[in-house]
């Protein structure tokens, strides 16, 4: 193709030389590609059916959707899988005021509220109003106190002499923190005369326990109990409270001003039997921090 | 045998031609392929976009082959997808590529003489040309199919194809004349 071109070239001629390039060039391409016969082979192993079938690819999607869940239920600690060996497990029925199993037991991290102030809300979760402790407070300062609030204000029939009821509220510390109690502090009903109250602190390093029953109170602890105030003397939505407080030494007990570990319990006995009862926390301790 | 039943005999060839172009993946890329690289070299240009865009076109078209119900229209179904799909690599490619490429590919060898020859003017105006005006002057003038059915294989109106056509004429008659 080597001739001159006419400026003035018609539509056919156009066509023509345009055909004649168009056909040079793609047989040109068409020499230099790929043969038929690699291009089908490629597509047929592309297009080839997997050998295990779509029900079968639908179900290892599945097994696999269900062991991401396992592993993460795993991972999150939801459950626990069967090589890892089950703790015993805490027990959550009444096992007395200073449980056997509190070694195990997590710290929760109780909630600041103001300097020295801590609390933790456990929730409507007593067998009884009576005994249901609501909310935990805590306080160091000057002089340790705890606050328990409780769903129901103990009733004063239920604590005569002779009666086979008796309530009991109590807290129980693990001062050095190594998850075994070292005291236990406790107030009841267990009196000869109506209306007075029993209250004590044991050291449960050395069995050393000091007490008073009925007035005056304040030594070993001083307190507010509950039953001590009828319902109307609560300002509304106020929950009634059982208060700890030493008024300085916390003999028997060796305490610092923050005890490092401690948790709650209420009790109410019929019959020598404890027929109502909640700890708080259920089975952990209470602390500044968790541990 | 008379007019009507030749052709009526020529329609089962036909379409027994293509039942066994799609029975099998082999019989179907044999049937087809040389053709459609061919078409779409024309469009893209570039070797590699011609194999990309027709063996994608294949690919998606044996999938869909019980959507043929007529045997006839196979073709221009296939022409169809090649040339959607050399369109879409071109403009996949981007610009700067796509111009790169076409020089490359469209001028392989230098001119023998200092005056340029009509082939080598013309080859290089139709290298400029847009890929939509390609792809109307490919199967136009090159795959055969009138302006009718290149509207119909384009998707676009008979006029758009009309005027691209008329479009690319002009340009190329242009720069003929100018260099000449």
């Amino acid at each position: 193709m080597t001739q001159r071109i006419q400026p003035t070239i018609t539509d056919e001629r156009l066509d023509g030389l345009i055909l004649q390039l168009l056909t040079e060039r793609a047989e040109s391409v068409a020499a230099s590609s790929l043969p038929a016969e690699t291009v089908a082979d490629r597509m047929a192993t592309r297009l080839r059916p997997s050998p295990y079938g779509r029900t079968w690819i639908v179900l290892a999607a599945a097994l696999l959707l269900v062991a991401m869940l396992i592993g993460g239920a795993i991972a999150s600690g939801a459950i626990r899988p069967p090589w890892i060996p089950t703790p015993a497990p805490i027990e959550r029925s009444w096992t007395g005021p200073v449980r056997t199993d509190s070694a195990a037991f997590p710290v929760i991290a109780m909630e600041p509220v103001v300097e020295d102030r801590y609390m933790w809300t456990d929730g409507p979760d007593g067998s009884a109003p009576l005994v249901d402790i609501d909310l935990v407070e805590t306080g160091g300062g000057r002089r340790l106190q705890w606050n328990l609030s409780l769903g129901d204000v103990p009733s004063t029939e239920s604590s005569p002499n002779g009666d086979e009821r008796i309530t009991e509220y109590g807290l129980v510390l693990d001062d050095d923190g190594d998850g075994v109690a070292n005291c236990h502090i406790g107030i009841n009903d267990d009196t000869p005369v109506p209306g007075d109250y029993r209250v004590w602190v044991t050291n449960l390093e050395t069995g050393v326990t000091q007490e008073q029953v009925g007035g005056p109170y304040g030594i070993p602890i001083d307190f507010a109990h509950p039953g001590e105030f009828r319902p109307g003397d609560y300002p509304p939505g106020t929950a009634p409270q059982m208060r700890f407080f030493f008024l300085g030494s916390a003999a028997p007990c060796d305490l610092g001003l923050e005890p490092v570990r401690f948790y709650a319990y209420a009790t109410v006995k019929e019959q020598g039997r404890v027929v109502s009862w909640d700890y708080a926390p259920d089975a952990a301790w209470l602390g500044r921090r968790a541990e | 045998m008379t007019e009507p039943e030749a052709l009526a005999r020529a329609d089962e060839i036909g379409a027994e031609s293509v039942r066994l172009e799609l029975e099998s993946i082999d019989a179907f890329v044999h049937a087809h392929y040389p053709r459609l690289i061919r078409l779409a070299s024309l469009i893209t240009r570039d070797g590699e976009q011609a194999q990309d865009a027709v063996q994608g076109a294949l690919e998606r078209a044996w999938r869909k082959r019980g959507d043929v119900r007529e045997p006839a229209k196979l073709r221009p179904w296939l022409d169809r997808i090649v040339a959607r799909e050399a369109i879409r690599q071109v403009r996949g490619s981007g610009f700067a590529q796509f111009a790169r490429r076409e020089s490359e590919d469209w001028i392989p060898y230098a001119p023998a003489t200092s005056e340029p020859t009509e082939g080598l003017i013309l080859r290089e105006a139709l290298g400029r040309l847009s890929t939509k005006h390609r792809a109307v002057v490919a199967l136009h003038l090159y795959a055969g199919y009138s302006v009718e059915e290149t509207a119909r294989v384009l998707s676009v109106p008979f006029d758009t194809v009309r005027s691209r056509l008329r479009a690319a004429r002009e340009q190329l008659r242009r720069e003929l004349g100018e260099k000449c």
